[in-house]
């Protein structure tokens, strides 16, 4: 991938930078679902980064109990109608967004790179003893469903989405790991890794610089791809009851409570429901894009 | 493009409809077939509960309330209570105390025969009460360090030997199952040593048999999913024409469900822990009415007084008037009362109508919030609220309460807990949260047992007592009390208990709860349903052998 | 000949990852906070009882120690006894794995059948109704959660249309078939309990749909893909203009070769399966393993939870197993 950079070094570093960006966009929007998917990311940022702004009832979010208008069916004033305890379920959708984005970007951000640094040691040592125990001991996490995982080392701690958070992490890294030991010991032997070695550049360089770069795509498509399964994890795992705690909104709690009120107050389990499938379709069909854009040859 | 996606969409779950409509044909009628486990109808005279299992089945570990009313209408017990609560003989025709208060002598009756035939004999008594001592489970704990040990000393005569004194000995009796001594060591597991000589002590067998006396004797067992019982056709006590034939208990807790057999009849009395949503729907089905038995359970929320803030007697007083109890007894256990005080009004010696002494007060909490040593630093604390995950309505207390409390400054943090993770946390008091929710419920039906079993010492770090009090006041005032013979001077001592645990406030006492049922108020007659006030003893409500089917 | 030599290695190596997943899970199990003899004999039980309780299980002894013994009686078939049941685990998986089982292989079968049928169909109508249809519920599906496809379902079926029941595995006013094989419809079948069976069969239409839903659009997806890939091939277009029927070249040359992609995947799924049953068996309260130890989770019931999730274990290895030997079968170029 790398190489392909030399062709263009008649050109300045900006056009070089703006003919690439360029090119980038038209390998992501070739497929039109890839924007609608970047559109509807980039809602769903917006609305949890302006949550204050644009929840109707930000006091209903927090500690708050109003009986004397629960179970409201959706009218005017309240468009999503109200909870048992008086909510209103819009405000409570519109706050649980940000939850959703910090699971998703946490577990993420913190299984890539153990996941990386794991499958990077064993593709670098593939067929000595260090790369056997890594990769056994992914086995061993991956010979599980990671939910059934999840829920088992969640049971360890008090219901908090931080704790459900690490969670899902421990049953998620492997993947990167088994992911990354893949193309790393595929470049492994290229003629790169191997002049570099010859002329005696460092292990860490060689990890780093050489093979590292060559996976990141693969990285990054995995990345993206995962954010809405992660999400769609942690929301499992509310549902049963091991993630946030009341009276901190959660699509997966909120449903997990509304759906016993079914069918009278259906608007308590159907608009979380859908909340949690515009924020997933959003990411995936983004991943899609990300995923052209990266992997793609010249078009 | 998008005009044709949402045609496609809806197209297909048309066709999907269609399709499931299709081969669905008529929802699950019931009625016509003829069932296994007894039948459906009214005029089978059976008698179908739903509750939460797996079943504790040997009634010396059993402790939870539908374990517990098995207990009732499958075995016997030396002493009887009627629905409100007043001991009555039973297997026992007279008893006598020693002078010194260290030994009862129980006199039984000679006419009892167990399912199996055999006679009940004192021995079967003594065995009884040395095999719960011994397993140490369920409900020991009643006779655990008060009772020394059983034995019979003629055919129909039983002696329980005491290490201590103990007033209320007999009111507990109603807790004694009275098991068939021959048959459970004819059925001990003798590869397991756990009990010595005993083996098993019959454990394993006791688990899914019985080996009782009482009006119904099991037909059929899976600990997991339902208990079908029936008639004993030989019981001691007359059989009235109408009463059950026999009952059934299935594994049921879907709300969903519940509302449906319960509107063809398939269901006659569900358990006590539907959400008040569902009760409302049960309360409008045609020949379905709520019960509203008062059994003494109060809906408390325990304080930790060993972890600050809520170690300062003045900031719990100020969480007290803080909490606004008229909202949870109109919206969130609507038709129910507020709580007095530590004891409820349904045990003998309670005082809560006197006391009261906690009400809805702003001004107030914050006058006591003042005088507490935290007033300046409210900032630095974030209480604990833990409230059992299976409670739906619980969350709604605690929300209650940490809407009130933000307003003055003081942050709770609410967490839904697993009951078995609660019973962990109190093992010590630093796991122990700042507040517990928890509604603990009794055993015999004086003032006593719940002070003893809430609020002394013994019982810190159990799910009974999330207070850790650690009172030796207190604990002098109780003792002294369940020692005192006289009756009258015994109330005044838990008066005097109570009082003193009002002015302590380790919890608040949010409200009295009634048992709440649905059943087939139209089908049959179930006299403790319609008794306002209930016997305090967990279980006794589901008392089969004298409800009454009408013609 | 070098296929059986791989077998076998995996089979050997799945043994490795078994132990060490025992010992992980096992872990798990022992670090999970609270006293397990409090959690066995109920908070009220006796000192002495509690102490007796955890001399007789060796829960005083170190952690390598309680592992030995753990593993000795695992190896015999014996996990110890839920504290939940009372019963021994073993015998309560007995009971409970049946109707998952069954549950999932429903699930597979509406996923084999439906994802290669409606694949099928789209390949041949590229572009139509259905096409599309498939295309916007195989999006749909991989963002939404099995448990809301099950509540979803639920609240069509069971409120709106009522014509399936709501929960569990049979009706309570129909009595069980007698226990052969422990799958309910194989049973009601073998004893001629027709009643039983429909009543079952409607019991496993809304779980087994919510399972296998987000299955079905993606393999149709995949199978009408590949298809039209191999549709364009020049051996097709010979076939077609040599006189050999069209529906038979569908079936004979192009499904056959097109079918390795999503089989793999269809098993995928089912493994996955095997995790989502967790939420839709809680959802119906569908008498199943997973819902069993859902609620062991909940409760920190050990035993239970280390018993089946070894369980668990086992079948998704065995599933992955199967799925490497069935796509080579399909398609000869996977060479194991």
């Amino acid at each position: 991938m790398g190489k392909t950079e030399r062709k263009t070094r008649t050109l300045t570093r900006g056009q070089a930078r703006m003919d690439k960006v360029k090119r980038s966009w038209y390998r992501f929007s070739r497929n039109k679902m890839s924007v609608v998917g970047l559109v509807g990311v980039i809602f769903v940022v917006l609305v949890a980064i302006f949550q204050d702004v644009l929840a109707p009832y930000p006091e209903h979010a927090q500690a708050y109990t109003n009986y004397a208008a629960m179970k409201l069916a959706p009218c005017a004033e309240y468009l999503f109608g109200t909870d048992g305890t008086g909510r209103d379920v819009l405000s409570r959708v519109i706050f649980s967004f940000r939850n959703a984005l910090i699971m998703g970007v946490g577990v993420i951000c913190v299984a890539a790179p153990i996941g990386v640094v794991f499958g990077l040691l064993a593709g670098y040592y593939k067929g000595k003893w260090i790369s056997t125990v890594i990769m056994r001991v992914v086995d061993i996490f991956l010979s599980l469903p990671s939910l059934v995982l999840a829920l088992a080392v969640s049971a360890l701690f008090s219901p908090t989405l931080f704790h459900s958070m690490m969670a899902i992490t421990f049953s998620w890294w492997a993947w990167y790991a088994r992911l990354v030991y893949g193309s790393a010991a595929s470049v492994r032997n290229e003629y790169f890794v191997k002049s570099a070695e010859l002329i005696g550049a460092s292990r860490a360089h060689i990890i780093l610089r050489e093979i590292l770069p060559n996976c990141w795509s693969t990285i990054l498509t995995k990345m993206t791809m995962d954010m809405g399964v992660v999400i769609l994890m942690g929301s499992t795992l509310s549902f049963v009851g091991l993630g946030a705690q009341p009276p901190q909104p959660d699509l997966g709690t909120m449903i997990a409570d509304g759906y016993k009120l079914l069918p009278e107050c259906w608007w308590l389990t159907i608009f979380p429901a859908l909340a949690i499938m515009l924020i997933v379709l959003a990411f995936n069909l983004f991943g899609d894009g990300i995923s052209d854009m990266l992997n793609s040859k010249e078009a | 493009m998008k005009k044709k996606t949402i045609a496609s969409v809806l197209s297909l779950f048309m066709a999907a409809a269609l399709l499931l409509s299709g081969c669905g044909g008529t929802p699950t009628s019931s009625g016509s077939q003829t069932q296994s486990q007894g039948g459906t109808a009214a005029q089978d005279q059976w008698i179908n509960v739903n509750a939460s299992l797996p079943l504790n089945y040997d009634p010396a570990s059993g402790s939870s309330s539908i374990d517990l009313s098995i207990v009732f209408n499958v075995y016997d017990t030396l002493v009887f209570t009627e629905i409100d609560g007043t001991v009555i003989p039973h297997v026992a025709t007279d008893w006598e105390v020693s002078p010194d208060g260290l030994t009862y002598t129980f006199h039984i009756r000679d006419d009892i025969t167990f399912h199996d035939g055999s006679k009940l004999e004192a021995s079967d008594v003594a065995f009884s009460m040395n095999r719960a001592l011994t397993i140490g489970e369920g409900l020991a704990y009643l006779w655990d360090g008060y009772v020394d040990y059983a034995e019979a000393t003629d055919p129909t005569t039983v002696v329980f030997h005491m290490k201590s004194t103990y007033a209320v000995f007999v009111s507990t009796l109603v807790r004694l199952a009275v098991l068939n001594e021959e048959l459970v060591m004819a059925n001990v597991d003798t590869s397991d040593t756990t009990y010595g000589d005993k083996y098993d002590y019959g454990k394993k067998w006791l688990s899914t048999h019985d080996a009782g006396s009482g009006p119904y004797m099991t037909k059929e067992i899976s600990v997991t999913d339902y208990v079908t019982c029936e008639r004993f056709d030989d019981y001691w006590m007359e059989w009235e024409a109408n009463a059950p034939k026999g009952f059934t208990v299935r594994a049921i807790n879907e709300a969903a469900t519940i509302r449906t057999m319960m509107s063809n009849g398939e269901l006659s009395i569900t358990d006590e822990w539907q959400t008040q949503d569902t009760l409302n729907a049960l309360g409008e089905l045609d020949g379905v009415d709520v019960t509203n038995m008062y059994t003494g359970v109060v809906m408390c929320m325990e304080m930790n007084t060993k972890k600050a803030p809520t170690d300062d007697i003045h900031f719990r007083k100020a969480l007290a008037y803080l909490f606004d109890y008229e909202t949870a007894y109109t919206y969130i256990y609507a038709g129910t009362k507020k709580a007095g005080g530590p004891v409820s009004t349904a045990y003998q010696g309670s005082i809560a109508d006197e006391l009261n002494t906690y009400s809805y007060n702003v001004e107030k909490a914050k006058e006591e919030l003042a005088k507490s040593k935290y007033a300046n630093n409210l900032g630095d604390y974030a209480l604990e609220l833990h409230y059992s995950a299976d409670v739906k309505d619980e969350e709604d207390l605690a929300l209650i309460l940490q809407s009130a409390a933000a307003e003055l400054g003081i942050k709770i943090n609410i967490t839904a807990t697993p009951f078995a993770t609660l019973i962990a946390e109190a093992a010590t008091p630093e796991t122990t949260a700042h507040i517990t929710i928890m509604a603990p419920s009794d055993s015999y039906s004086e003032a006593g047992s719940v002070l003893k079993l809430h609020y002394h010492s013994s019982t810190a770090g159990t799910f009974t007592q999330f207070e850790w009090l650690l009172d030796e006041e207190l604990d002098r005032m109780i003792d002294t009390a369940l020692a005192e013979s006289n009756y009258d001077l015994r109330m005044e001592m838990y008066a005097q208990a109570q009082k003193y645990l009002d002015e302590l406030c380790p919890t608040i006492w949010v409200i009295e709860q009634p048992e709440q049922r649905g059943y087939q108020s139209g089908t049959f007659y179930w006299p403790e349903a319609e008794a306002e006030v209930n016997a305090p003893i967990m279980g006794r409500s589901l008392y089969f052998r004298t409800i009454q089917f009408y013609d | 000949m070098s296929g059986a030599k791989y077998i076998v290695r995996r089979l050997l190596w799945s043994l490795v990852v078994l132990f060490g997943l025992s010992i992980l899970i096992f872990c798990i199990a022992r670090i999970i906070p609270g006293d397990t003899a409090t959690m066995a004999l109920g908070s009220t039980a006796t000192e002495e009882a509690k102490e007796l309780y955890r001399e007789t299980h060796h829960l005083n002894d170190p952690f390598i120690k309680q592992y030995a013994y753990w593993i000795t009686d695992a190896l015999q078939g014996n996990f110890g006894e839920s504290t939940q049941t009372k019963q021994p685990v073993v015998e309560d998986i007995k009971t409970f794995l049946p109707a998952t089982l069954e549950l999932i292989l429903f699930a597979a079968i509406l996923e084999i059948v439906g994802g290669i049928g409606l694949g099928v169909a789209c390949a041949r109508r590229a572009g139509g109704v259905l096409d599309n249809s498939i295309r916007v519920v195989s999006y749909l599906g991989i963002a939404t959660p099995s448990y809301v496809w099950a509540i979803f379902f639920m609240l069509i079926f069971c409120y709106w249309v009522p014509v399936l029941p709501t929960i569990g595995r049979i009706s309570a006013s129909v009595a069980a078939p007698a226990s052969i094989t422990g799958f309910y419809l194989i049973d009601s079948l073998l004893t001629g309990n027709f009643t039983a069976f429909w009543d079952v069969l409607k019991h496993l239409v809304m779980p087994g749909t919510a399972l296998a839903l987000t299955g079905i659009a993606q393999s149709a997806r995949i199978t009408r893909s590949s298809m039209l890939d191999n549709m364009s091939k020049d051996f097709v277009g010979a076939e077609i203009s040599s006189g050999i029927p069209m529906r038979k070249v569908m079936w004979q040359y192009v499904l056959r070769p097109s079918a390795a992609p999503s089989v793999s995947i269809i098993a995928l799924d089912i493994a996955a399966m095997l995790g989502n049953a967790f939420v839709v068996e809680q959802v119906f309260s569908y008498p199943g393993v997973s819902k069993y130890c859902l609620n062991a989770i909940l409760n920190k019931d050990l035993n239970a939870i280390v018993g089946v999730v070894m369980v668990i274990g086992v079948s998704f290895l065995v599933v992955n197993i199967l799925v490497d030997i069935i796509s080579a079968f399909l398609d000869p170029r996977n060479r194991l």
